[in-house]
């Protein structure tokens, strides 16, 4: 799957096989950007930060019969950034929705945040007409060729019965293992087609691999070399925050009697006045710290 | 013995790699496989969710003998505290540190990229996880307003704070219409000290103070530009006006409102460790002879 190089899941021999999908039948007849707004409204979507655009309008459109509320911002910038807040805060996914070309370009500092500091994220961009592709239509740009570097794994949408699946793989991989966040690029034939295709509960991806409790041989490993330290050093990141390990590093800290230090994005996976937090480490930290 | 949970030994915590944490035993526990051996060969990879990973290793390990350890680390907090002069000025240091006091720890706090996000992650300390949010590993100016409206929207029962320069501030600061449009009642506090100031501090520290493309002269009127919006603002000019400010902008619930503080246009962030620098290189203030050019990347 495309996906940056670093960021590349190494395939899992043992790896479970995900349940086969459990196919949801679709009630009535939809357009693709209807059953792409479905599909949020399933996803739990509340808010969708946006600017409107020609080729996003089928997806404009269909959003006023949802009851997910957008927010129109003033710049695509400003729109992925407040995703990123959102999803932040609460560790949900930020949606975003922009047109194609320029709107679609202004999202990629916001995707390149998200990346880097591995915040769950979906880029909704408008395309030109999928037969246009390619020929400098108006207000197009190769958007998922663009943004490659800056997500962790991007679709273009050739087939509005794709739309379904799509969105789900999108949202699990935004969501799951390192966070980052996903681009479906969305042609505005696609989206005005019909979707006939059901709605899918769970992905296939065989080759996408999360990490879930640890394996007990590296564990044992390191209880061996902590009992052997006598000067050991709890160095926490944005990781904890996101996986709110923070009660349980506090355990272990309080019991092998450890002092913690943070990181700039580690800040509140700990409370920084826990007598044994020693606050931020690095190029600004305290010097107690470092 | 470090242990990271969660962290990928970026460049600006290790500094000079080859002499980072030397003879040290490294665990590196982390959900993203790509990670372990990176920056860092761990002597222990754990891969998994750090949650599950704290919890498994809780049972396995018992209390250290870490006495004399501790004991030095309180030592070092009493030999180099964080600290600013109260004398000279209004300080951002001094602004933060009130912030932190007044309530600001129970907030959620947003910050930009430069000086004062530095300085709020020194004087605002977080309590409470997903409370702290700032733009680490890609430094995005921009980043700090917008983020405060996302947090704010999925959030409404919370106090958000938005920590930004005066910098970062222009170049999201359209986004002022779409706070007031919802009312959404984000907090924005701007550092104002009319520079670039992060880069003003590494001009006058290595580059033998020539200032080149910092000084941000052309600011607009931040509490008039609020007006412009509907938006309540405050101008904070002197220490003695920290704290009522502060206080007006926290009980503030009609919407958005700004506060604009005119700190000292040249002030330096410390500790600071030059970057590609060891850490024992630290530089505690300002220091009085001439400093090498940083090797490190930025």
């Amino acid at each position: 799957m495309p996906s940056s190089p670093a960021r590349r899941p190494i395939p899992s021999p043992s790896a479970p096989s995900p349940a086969p999908a459990k196919p949801v039948p679709v009630t009535k007849a939809q357009t693709g950007a209807e059953a792409l707004i479905r599909c949020l409204e399933r996803e739990g979507v509340e808010y969708v930060f946006g600017l409107s655009g020609g080729a996003a309008m089928p997806i404009f459109d269909a959003l006023v019969d949802s009851k997910i509320k957008l927010i129109l911002v003033r710049h695509e910038q400003g729109a992925t950034h407040m995703a990123d807040g959102y999803a932040r805060s609460t560790g949900k996914p930020g949606v975003v929705l922009v047109t194609s070309g320029p709107g679609a370009t202004n999202t990629v500092t916001g995707m390149l945040t998200a990346l880097m500091d591995s915040c769950p994220m979906i880029v909704l961009t408008g395309q030109t007409i999928s037969p246009m592709l390619g020929k400098d239509a108006f207000q197009e740009a190769d958007v998922t060729g663009i943004t490659y570097p800056v997500v962790k794994h991007s679709y273009l949408v050739k087939n509005p019965n794709d739309i379904p699946r799509v969105t789900r793989e999108a949202f699990y991989l935004a969501t799951s293992g390192r966070p980052g966040p996903v681009l479906i690029d969305l042609p505005k034939d696609v989206t005005s087609a019909q979707c006939t295709a059901p709605f899918v509960e769970t992905v296939e991806m065989p080759g996408y691999h999360v990490p879930g409790r640890p394996d007990p041989e590296p564990l044992k490993k390191a209880a061996t070399l902590i009992a052997k330290s006598r000067k050991p050093v709890l160095y926490v990141g944005h990781g904890a925050v996101i996986s709110g390990a923070g009660p349980a590093i506090i355990k272990l800290a309080e019991k092998l009697q450890a002092p913690i230090v943070n990181t700039l994005l580690g800040k509140g996976a700990c409370p920084e006045d826990h007598p044994l937090h020693q606050g931020m480490l690095g190029m600004h930290g305290t010097a107690y710290a470092n | 013995m470090i242990m990271a949970i969660g962290a990928r030994w970026d460049d600006r915590i290790t500094g000079k790699l080859s002499e980072f944490c030397v003879g040290a035993t490294k665990i590196h526990v982390d959900i993203d496989v790509a990670e372990f051996g990176k920056i860092v060969n761990p002597d222990v990879s754990i891969a998994a969710d750090a949650k599950l990973a704290i919890e498994d290793l809780l049972p396995l390990v018992d209390k250290l003998d870490t006495g004399d350890w501790l004991k030095q680390i309180a030592d070092w907090r009493k030999q180099f505290p964080l600290k600013y002069q109260k004398r000279g000025g209004l300080k951002a240091q001094h602004v933060l540190d009130r912030l932190d006091d007044l309530g600001g720890r129970d907030c959620i706090l947003t910050t930009d990229v430069g000086q004062h996000q530095m300085w709020a992650a020194q004087f605002c300390l977080t309590t409470k996880n997903r409370h702290w949010l700032s733009s680490g590993g890609a430094g995005t100016m921009g980043y700090g307003f917008p983020a405060a409206i996302g947090a704010q929207f999925a959030n409404p029962n919370k106090k958000v704070w938005c920590i930004v320069g005066d910098g970062g501030f222009q170049m999201t600061m359209a986004e002022l219409a779409t706070a007031a449009l919802h009312k959404l009642p984000v907090k924005i506090l701007i550092i104002n000290n009319s520079y670039l100031g992060m880069v003003r501090q590494w001009q006058e520290l290595f580059f033998e103070n020539r200032l080149s493309g910092v000084d941000l002269e052309g600011n607009p009127d931040f509490v008039k530009l609020a007006g412009a919006y509907g938006i309540k603002g405050w101008r904070i000019k002197r220490p003695n006006e920290v704290d009522r400010v502060l206080k007006a902008a926290m009980e503030w619930n009609d919407g958005p409102c700004l506060v604009e503080a005119e700190v000292i246009k040249e002030d330096n962030v410390f500790p600071m460790i030059p970057a590609g620098a060891a850490l024992r290189d630290m530089i505690i203030e300002r220091p009085k002879q001439k400093m090498a050019k940083p090797e490190g990347s930025t």
